[in-house]
Formats: C-alpha cells, sequence, structure tokens
C-alpha cells in the first residue's frame, strides 16, 4: 500500500525477445537453437552453436557446439567443445573436447583430443601437429565407439598399417661386403 | 525569422492539448534567435516535396516537430537532402530523442540552438532509408548475410535488421548507427505444445534464443509474400535488399547523448538527477541575477 513503485517509463524501444545470455557481443556469436544458417559462416571471435548449420564453420576462437546443435558442415577452429551432431571433418588448431553428447561422422585433426565416455565418432583420427610425420591410424572396425570407462587412447583396437603406405625395406650391405660388390659391380637390391 | 531554419510539424500536434508546449516552443525559439519558417505534414501532403521546398527556399536545417514517428515519417529521403536535421521531441514515444541526448519539451530549443552535430549511418532497405530499424514478425524468411551465408528461424521467427537502438547485450552495447554495420537479430519461436498432461498446461508459444550478427549488406528473402515494417512503415514483397549508407545524416544532438540504450529501458536515477540539478542551478543563477 504504502511502497514507492511508480509507472516506469519505457523511453527506449523494448523488444519482444529477451536479452541475450552470451557475452561480449564483439566476441562471442551465438547461434541459438531454432535458428539455422546456411552456408560459409566465418567469425574472428568465439561462437556458440545451437542451432542447425549447413555449409562450413570457421571460427579464430573457441567453438562451442551444443547438445542440441546438428551441423552438416566442415568445421575449423583454434579450439572446440562438441556436445551436438557433426556430419563433416573436423580441423582444430589446440584441443578438441569430444563430450558424452557428440556424435560425429567424419574425419577429425587436432593437435589434442578428449573424447569423454559416450562420444560417437566414424571416421578418421589424426592427433598431434599438422608438422610432425605421424602415421595415420586407421581403425578396422566401421564405427568407433568408445564406450569403456579406460582412456580412449588406451582403447584395445586393433590396428593394420597397410603395408603399401611403408616404404621398401633396403638393407644396406656392410663395407666389407660392399668392396665385394665394388669388385662385382653392383650393390644388390 | 531565420531563413536557414524550418520547422516541420505532425499533424498530432493540432489538437488543442498540445497548444501551450508548442506556444513555449515558439517562443523559446524567437528568444534563441532560431525561429523559422513553418510547415505541418498532413495525410494528403507528401511530406518528401513538403521539404524539397523548404530546401529550394533556403532552409539549412529542417527542425522536426513531434514524436519518433514523426521522425520516421520524413527519415525515408531525408539523407538525400543536404540538411542538418534537428529534433524537438512533444509527447511520446521519444526513444529516439532520448537516445540523441535530446530532452522532451520546450528544452529541445536550446539543443538545436546549440547545434552540436552527429553524423550517423542510415540503413537502406530497397529505395528507402531507416533510422531505426526493420522488423518482419513470425516469418520464415531468411536473410542473406554479406552474400556468405543465409540465416533464418527453422519454424518462424523475428527478425530485426538494426541501425540505430534496440535493447543491449550483456555487453551494455547495442547498435550505435556507427562503423557501417547493421545489427540483425533473429529470434525464433518455439512452436506451441498442444500436448497437456493432467498437471500442466499446453506450453504457449515462446520465443527462444536470440541471435545477433552483423551484416553491411544483404536481403531479406521469402518464398510467400512478407510484412515488413520500416521504421514502423508496412511493405509487403519477396525480397528486400539491405545496405548501409555511411555516414549519411547530421543530426543534432544534445550533450549527453547516448547511443545505449540501458538495459531495464530506463535512464538511471544519477542521469536524471544531473539533468535536474542542472535545471536547479539555473534558476539559482536566474533568480539571483535578476531578483536583486
Amino acid at each position: 500500500m504504502f511502497s514507492s513503485t511508480k509507472r516506469v517509463d519505457h523511453p527506449y524501444p523494448t523488444d519482444s525477445s529477451p536479452t541475450p545470455s552470451f557475452g561480449a557481443r564483439s566476441a562471442t556469436t551465438v547461434i541459438a537453437k531454432g535458428v539455422r544458417v546456411e552456408g560459409e559462416f566465418r567469425s574472428e571471435g568465439d561462437v556458440v552453436i545451437e542451432g542447425d548449420i549447413k555449409g562450413s564453420i570457421s571460427a579464430q576462437g573457441t567453438l562451442t557446439i551444443g547438445s542440441d546443435a546438428h551441423i552438416e558442415a566442415d568445421i575449423s577452429a583454434e579450439e572446440a567443445n562438441i556436445s551436438g551432431t557433426i556430419h563433416g571433418n573436423i580441423t582444430i588448431k589446440k584441443e578438441a573436447v569430444f563430450h558424452a553428447s557428440a556424435d560425429i561422422r567424419g574425419d577429425v585433426n587436432s593437435e589434442c583430443i578428449v573424447i569423454e565416455s559416450g562420444a560417437r565418432i566414424d571416421g578418421k583420427i589424426h592427433v598431434g601437429s599438422s608438422d610432425a610425420k605421424t602415421p595415420e591410424v586407421k581403425p578396422t572396425a566401421s564405427s568407433l565407439v568408445l564406450g569403456s570407462a579406460t582412456p580412449s587412447v588406451s582403447a584395445p583396437v586393433p590396428i593394420q598399417a597397410p603395408a603399401s603406405n611403408l616404404p621398401p625395406i633396403i638393407t644396406l650391405p656392410k663395407e666389407n661386403e660392399e668392396k665385394k660388390d665394388s669388385e662385382v659391380g653392383s650393390l644388390p637390391l | 525569422m531565420n531563413r536557414l531554419y524550418a520547422y516541420l510539424y505532425d499533424d498530432f500536434l493540432s489538437g488543442p492539448s498540445f497548444q501551450r508546449i508548442l506556444g513555449d516552443i515558439e517562443t523559446r525559439c524567437s528568444v534563441l534567435g532560431i525561429q523559422g519558417r513553418t510547415s505541418r505534414l498532413a495525410i494528403f501532403r507528401n511530406a518528401k516535396e513538403l521539404v524539397e521546398g523548404l530546401v529550394r527556399d533556403g532552409a539549412q536545417t529542417i527542425v522536426i516537430v513531434g514524436n519518433d514517428k514523426t521522425l520516421e515519417k520524413v527519415m525515408w529521403f531525408l539523407p538525400d537532402l543536404p540538411v542538418m536535421i534537428g529534433y524537438i521531441p512533444v509527447g511520446e514515444p521519444s526513444a529516439v530523442a532520448s537516445m540523441l541526448g535530446i530532452p522532451v519539451g520546450e528544452s529541445a530549443c536550446d539543443v538545436v540552438a546549440a547545434r552540436r552535430v552527429e553524423t550517423i549511418d542510415v540503413g537502406r532497405i530497397n529505395d528507402r532509408y531507416f533510422l531505426s530499424d526493420v522488423r518482419v514478425e513470425a516469418s520464415k524468411a531468411m536473410v542473406d548475410v554479406n552474400g556468405d551465408f543465409k540465416i533464418g528461424a527453422i519454424h518462424a521467427g523475428t527478425i530485426v535488421i538494426r541501425n540505430l537502438g534496440g535493447i543491449p547485450d550483456a555487453s551494455g552495447g547495442c547498435t550505435k548507427a556507427k562503423g557501417g554495420l547493421l545489427e540483425l537479430s533473429v529470434s525464433p519461436i518455439n512452436i506451441a505444445s498442444r500436448s497437456r498432461t493432467f498437471f500442466h498446461r499446453a506450453r504457449p508459444a515462446s520465443i527462444e534464443g536470440e541471435t545477433r550478427v552483423s551484416l553491411r549488406t544483404g536481403s531479406i528473402e521469402s518464398s510467400e509474400p512478407i510484412d515488413v515494417f520500416i521504421d514502423g512503415h508496412q511493405v509487403n514483397g519477396f525480397r528486400f535488399d539491405l545496405s548501409v549508407k555511411r555516414d549519411a545524416l547530421r543530426i543534432i544532438t544534445g550533450r549527453r547523448w547516448r547511443f545505449e540504450a540501458p538495459e531495464n529501458g530506463v535512464l538511471p536515477k544519477k542521469e536524471k538527477a544531473v539533468i535536474v540539478s542542472t535545471a536547479q542551478r539555473f534558476m539559482h543563477r536566474w533568480r539571483n541575477r535578476y531578483t536583486r
């Protein structure tokens, strides 16, 4: 009865939409749930995706994909936290974290990968810097489902490196043999 | 009479309730030496031809007397004219006046006389300019952003392309009509749930989170005809091309112009207190000077 509440005038235009809950506008772009994007989406800062995207995504900051997101695009970012569904190749410069609800169908390239129990990845995984000449690991099974409690890096997956990719084994003869071969005039192949 | 100034009155000011305030405004303008030719907007009068006539007669400053809707009635062609714009807000709504730092009523005459000019961007949609925003309500239209990608709501949503104003985000800022960028906001509508259980009512349609991106050029496209509100003016069509005209409008602003609206839409108490104390100080000095 004696409250001091007054009728508040709103000199500024008010939208029916609620104030967004993301961070600084200049740093983070949010694709909210219920929004779809088609085409080449590029951002210089962090990106949070909770909607649907078709095309390609490129972020120079941290990419966060929510559990309700559905993406049919190739992705490249500095870092990534992935919880949604992705059909496409993923290239992350630093660390890629795949949470339990992640469902990936495509290749993953990252310097460091963290895969939570329950995440599904169907494709090639390349871990390490792109400069290092590490052989690619191809799982023999059609899908790689990591559901054990042990870390995924030590998961017992049969690995069979294709022989055609390895260079042929060359055994060089010893010095004595070289002299003998020089006398003969040819080296054994 | 100062021929460099021309005053454009809105039609709603012809009512009896506004006669006193208009008299005060005209008196104050004559005291300040900025009284000029006056014209009145009317329904069957072409605003563009009216203003062009004033410019031909030598007016260099067009002063809009009315509210934000008056400003929006003439903004669609003003950036093409070589004039400076002044604004004397009378009545509501006056959101644009608040952002420009212009007080409502007679005090705005002092702002016009001070001629503190800001050059701001103006948005363009097809052949019209807009100062505040363009809205598409509850539509499946897609917006092409800079030719790179298209964005829209999956089911239906509200699309707002903003040049000036709006609700600020967590960083505290909103669109400032500077920098050559428009702000695109997409707010999808969550479809209402028809199923209802014994304990819960059917879920009504609600608005999901908002998505904001910046754009320089773009277009609004739809397979069905859509209603687009350009500064409140309704236009119907399938496609609307968007762009920004940088530094297109010279407008007289107040000393406390602020293109960042506060979060709750109300001026903070500190700002109100400063304005009141300034007026009180002026009255105190006036009394001391003329009553001794």
